[in-house]
């Protein structure tokens, strides 16, 4: 892509989220802060609840944002057990069990407000051990026809990817779907870089779109990336460098 | 690069962090800081280095350099600066803000039993509908009031997206710890147009604070929400002048000074005792609200309220 089509596909998802955004509970609407929710989302929720891997997993990974509350939402509905970082991963990972949440507050855990109450807090050292994770869900971004995430805030769900695969969580099998509205896909095929995670589907309020010929390896923590960025002082990066 | 260029920003860095210790440190009962001479000795650097550090810290509304007297501390920013470490010991994260208490007014340890000694006050028995300012630690006082069958209004986080109204007929006991929340507050609340907010009475606020002052006023976030949004309830009628306002606070953000702060409540309430003041406050003017809304036009309800000729119907 050209600099001036980067540009205005930017354009064209920015007029998109003014439409179709969603206001959060502490930025309003300034969409540059957060992952916003948008109108038809529920529609695109319930390709996700279609996909075979969804309902086998008992475990599934979900990135805080706000467009993907409703899977938090329905995953813990299903008795499933949701891994979720917090708001910039400022606070590491978060685990809500199985089970742990009444069927009438599971509404509540499911924003980051209610993750707070309801969420346990996970060292890498004690998520490491435990069974992969065959989902991942993450949200917004703009997303190319071949998987490939670009935009704001799509670096936070590479690094959980790379630190997930770092303990061992993510194998050959885990898949990862994007919770977006139509606007977000662009009909481009884009050359990712070594850290970008490319997605097996992309979930839109009208369609599901598989990527076809994925072909990608658990990640790893690109070092070299790290100082001087927000992800510096982030809890499980500083206990993953204590360990090299 | 010479040594001087790799001098200069390191020298600033230690002058500015040497400088703003010295200040958040300085007794409230001192005057100005020294000289410029005494200071530029102490730090051992030329007035240059000295003025851009001392710059810094009066665009960062920690000093004020007044014109032929001195600098001064501006002591209400001091106590922000220090309250945001004393915080760190006892307040709680925010799902967004997590510990960055410059941004918001953290839950504590106990705030459910503050809470409960609001409820035992007066003011509260006779009361139907409470404004609640929307801080995390007024979260177990919004259950309870909802519990007891009271109205509750917040306003959206800085006023932006204007006041929700929380109904306990609508909004049923298991649902009422999430509506205190701010993220149940979207969902869970009604939010009021100008007409509606003009139609509601409240006979009772409470806030929460930064910090108390001995004279019963709040250091608050320095947009000063709450003295607008006061501002903005009188003027509509919604409150009268006479309205009781109570603040819950932790033990800690009690202080031993006064606070230069407008708005002055009438009691703090803690986990351990409850704290009166005598009255002190003026009637707020439109003046506030003219000004709030010029220095933030994106405010809810100002600018239909003032320039109702500007908002197309």
């Amino acid at each position: 892509m050209t600099p001036e089509t980067i540009q205005e596909h930017r354009e064209r998802i920015w007029d998109t989220l003014n439409r179709v955004g969603k206001p959060d509970s502490r930025f309003h609407w300034d969409f540059t802060s957060f992952i916003a929710d948008f109108e038809g989302n529920d529609a695109a929720t319930a390709r996700v609840l279609e996909l075979d891997v969804w309902n086998a997993a008992d475990r599934v990974f979900i990135t805080p944002d706000n467009s993907t509350e409703r899977l938090r939402r329905a995953a813990l509905q299903q008795g499933k057990t949701i891994l979720v970082t917090t708001y910039g991963i400022r606070r590491g990972f978060m685990e809500i069990p199985a089970g742990t949440v009444p069927a009438d507050e599971i509404k509540y855990a499911s924003t980051l407000d209610g993750l707070d109450v309801y969420g346990q807090p996970r060292t890498l050292a004690e998520l490491e051990g435990t069974n992969t994770i065959a989902l991942l869900v993450t949200g917004g971004s703009a997303v190319s026809r071949n998987g490939i995430r670009f935009g704001k805030g799509h670096g936070y769900f590479d690094l959980e990817w790379a630190m997930l695969s770092e303990i061992g969580l993510i194998d050959s099998e885990s898949r990862v779907v994007d919770v977006v509205h139509d606007e977000q896909v662009v009909d481009e095929v884009l050359n990712g870089e070594p850290h970008d995670v490319p997605v097996d589907w992309i979930a839109t309020p009208t369609r599901t779109i598989a990527v076809p010929d994925l072909s990608r390896t658990p990640g790893q923590v690109f070092w070299e990336m790290i100082p001087g960025t927000e992800h510096e002082t982030i809890p499980p990066i500083i206990e993953l460098a204590a360990r090299r | 690069m010479t040594d001087a260029q790799v001098a200069t920003p390191l020298a600033h860095r230690r002058v500015l962090d040497e400088l703003r210790r010295m200040v958040i440190e300085w007794p409230f009962s001192s005057g100005a800081l020294p000289s410029e001479q005494d200071l530029m000795r102490r730090y051992e650097v030329s007035r240059g280095t000295l003025r851009r550090a001392t710059n810094e810290l009066v665009r960062a509304g920690l000093l004020s350099a007044e014109r032929g007297r001195g600098t001064y501390v501006v002591r209400d920013e001091q106590v922000r600066v220090i309250m945001e470490d004393v915080m760190l010991e006892f307040g709680h994260p925010d799902s967004r803000w997590h510990l960055d208490y410059s941004r918001f007014v953290p839950d504590f340890d106990g705030s459910d039993r503050a809470a409960e000694r609001v409820a035992e006050s007066s003011p509260y028995q006779a009361s139907s509908s409470v404004f609640v300012t929307p801080d995390n630690s007024l979260g177990a006082f919004t259950v309870r009031a909802l519990n007891d069958g009271k109205k509750v209004l917040v306003p959206t986080f800085g006023l932006r997206r204007g006041i929700m109204r929380l109904d306990p007929s609508v909004i049923s006991p298991s649902e009422r710890e999430f509506a205190s929340t701010l993220d149940g507050l979207e969902r869970l609340g009604h939010r009021l147009t100008l007409s509606e907010l003009s139609r509601e009475r409240i006979d009772l606020c409470v806030s929460g604070a930064i910090a108390i002052g001995d004279d019963g006023r709040l250091f608050n976030q320095r947009e000063g929400f709450l003295d607008i949004e006061l501002a903005l309830l009188l003027h509509l009628e919604v409150i009268e002048e006479d309205v009781p306002l109570l603040a819950v606070v932790h033990d800690a953000q009690l202080l031993g000074l006064k606070s230069p702060g407008p708005t002055h409540v009438d009691a703090a309430l803690t986990p351990s005792r409850s704290v009166s003041f005598q009255r002190a406050r003026s009637g707020a003017s439109i003046d506030v609200l003219l000004a709030a809304q010029e220095a933030n036009p994106t405010l809810a309800y100002l600018g239909e309220l003032l320039h109702p000729e500007k908002v197309s119907t």
